[in-house]
């Protein structure tokens, strides 16, 4: 059970994939769409895609479209993360299943991504899911 | 003639000078005597040599050129932009044998155009600066304060002592502060410049209220808060729903803020023609002398060190709530703590 994680921020990408990895999962980084594209044309069991919006090259909304179009591709979930004000209305528009806005909860994206990958939950899921910081 | 104030030169079909009045001196320099029986074409700059044709041309099939905006040059060299009117002068017997021109100086008109492009211009681009940096600015300034909270996350989980991890949660509540901050701040440069721009569309409001009261459910018990919904029927309008929910978020963290603990209702009604949102505390309330102020840019209710914020939460509510042709206040209530409330029309606009 892998996850593509698509965002071309690094420090963000950083922080993201110690904290996945942490709870066991295998993170797969890609810095745009176009390279997300490419990963998933190869062999691969990715359970969610973790989607950031505005990149170079290739952005969140026109990976979208090209993963909708390939029916190899289309039903792998998408869970969009982004900055943008508009998060509900961008996601709705992506027919993304799952959005969080920047900056993310932790505990309620772990949640989310829980939903779509069967994996050995880490230390953290033993902590109450509704703690005070969440 | 002689006392016009615009320059008034006759000429042969040939272009030769044969009148010349005191304003005409004054325009383009040359007195009466120097040039009078020389070529009109002194007076036209290289680039312009082919007005003469295009003028003496139509005189000459006895049409009038009135309007004609052109170019000519001074004695000293100076191109001066004029105005010209051309009439065709006829003899007894009606032949035509010339032309009469006057001739008005328009070089302050052509300034301050060119001065109206130029500021035209600039005011556009300082606009279309503003939108990319607004809408660049929301997306950089939260990129950093995501980053910062889930490393935050990760120092949290390896540490041990409560304190420690207390410590690591309210950094973690200041992270959202920082970014609740950051697009207040944005919404009212977009505000102020008029660029708020709505989408309405069908909603409920009744679902929208028990949206925002269910994200706003942790804070509120984490100030001693319940809050209460009476919204049992949907009530339906076309409205800018980012628009009711950063409202109605604003009102109940305010509530929420100066509630003193106590509980919370959220009443949506619909009107007749329009629906209403109340939101009730009992908490510290609000002096009758303040019910107006505290809607305007910058105000508050209490002093800044004992409640963090802007105080642009209601202003910005009160733009929206203008945009979309309702009201929004604070009335009396009997006890302690407020009452706000936003009236609108059931369709932006009407």
């Amino acid at each position: 059970m892998q996850i593509l994680l698509v965002d071309d921020d690094s420090p963000s990408v950083e922080a993201l994939r110690e904290m996945l990895e942490y709870e066991g999962l295998h993170v797969v980084w890609v810095p745009n769409g176009l390279e997300a594209l490419r990963r998933l044309r190869e062999p691969n069991d990715y359970c969610v895609i973790l989607l950031d919006l505005m990149m170079p090259v290739l952005d969140g909304y026109g990976f979208r479209e090209q993963q909708l179009q390939d029916p190899a591709l289309a039903s792998i979930p998408v869970i969009v993360i982004t900055a943008d004000g508009q998060a509900r209305e961008k996601a709705k528009q992506l027919g993304a299943d799952v959005f969080f806005r920047k900056p993310i909860s932790p505990p309620d994206l772990l949640r989310a991504i829980r939903q779509y990958c069967r994996y050995e939950p880490g230390p953290t899921a033993s902590s109450t899911p509704n703690s005070p910081n969440s | 003639m002689e006392s016009s104030d615009d320059a008034i030169i006759s000429k042969t079909l040939d272009g030769i000078i044969t009148s010349w009045n005191p304003a005409a001196e004054r325009l383009f320099g040359y007195r009466a005597e120097e040039i009078l029986g020389r070529p009109i074409s002194v007076l036209m700059p290289p680039e312009r040599s082919d007005d003469m044709e295009a003028i003496l041309g139509r005189i000459r099939r006895g049409e009038k050129v009135d309007h004609y905006e052109t170019v000519r040059v001074s004695k000293d060299g100076r191109l001066i932009p004029v105005s010209l009117s051309v009439s065709p002068v006829k003899d007894g017997d009606g032949r035509i044998v010339g032309a009469a021109k006057i001739a008005r100086d328009i070089s302050g008109r052509k300034f301050a155009e060119a001065e109206r492009e130029r500021l035209l211009r600039e005011a556009q681009q300082g606009v279309q600066l503003r939108d990319i940096f607004l809408s660049v600015a929301g997306h950089e300034l939260r990129t950093p304060l995501n980053t910062l909270k889930l490393q935050l996350f990760n120092l949290g989980r390896s540490l041990t002592s409560p304190q420690q991890a207390a410590a690591v949660a309210k950094a973690e509540h200041e992270v959202d502060r920082l970014a609740a901050l950051t697009d207040r701040l944005l919404d009212v440069a977009r505000m102020a410049a008029g660029g708020f721009a709505m989408e309405p569309a069908p909603m409920d409001l009744s679902e929208l209220a028990a949206d925002v009261v269910a994200r706003m459910a942790n804070d509120a018990s984490r100030a001693g808060c319940s809050i209460e919904v009476s919204a049992p029927d949907p009530v339906i309008g076309t409205w800018d729903r980012s628009g009711l929910d950063q409202i109605l978020t604003n009102l109940l963290s305010n509530a929420i803020k100066f509630g003193q603990g106590h509980p919370i209702r959220v009443t949506v009604e619909g009107l007749r023609g329009g629906a209403r949102v109340r939101v009730r505390d009992y908490g510290i309330g609000v002096a009758e002398a303040d019910r107006e102020r505290i809607f305007e840019r910058f105000e508050r209710g209490v002093s800044e060190r004992s409640f963090g914020g802007l105080g642009l939460g209601l202003w910005i509510a009160q733009q929206i709530v203008t945009a979309h042709g309702g009201r929004i206040g604070v009335h009396a209530v009997d006890g302690p703590g407020a009452e706000f409330f936003v009236e609108l029309p059931d369709r932006v606009g009407s």
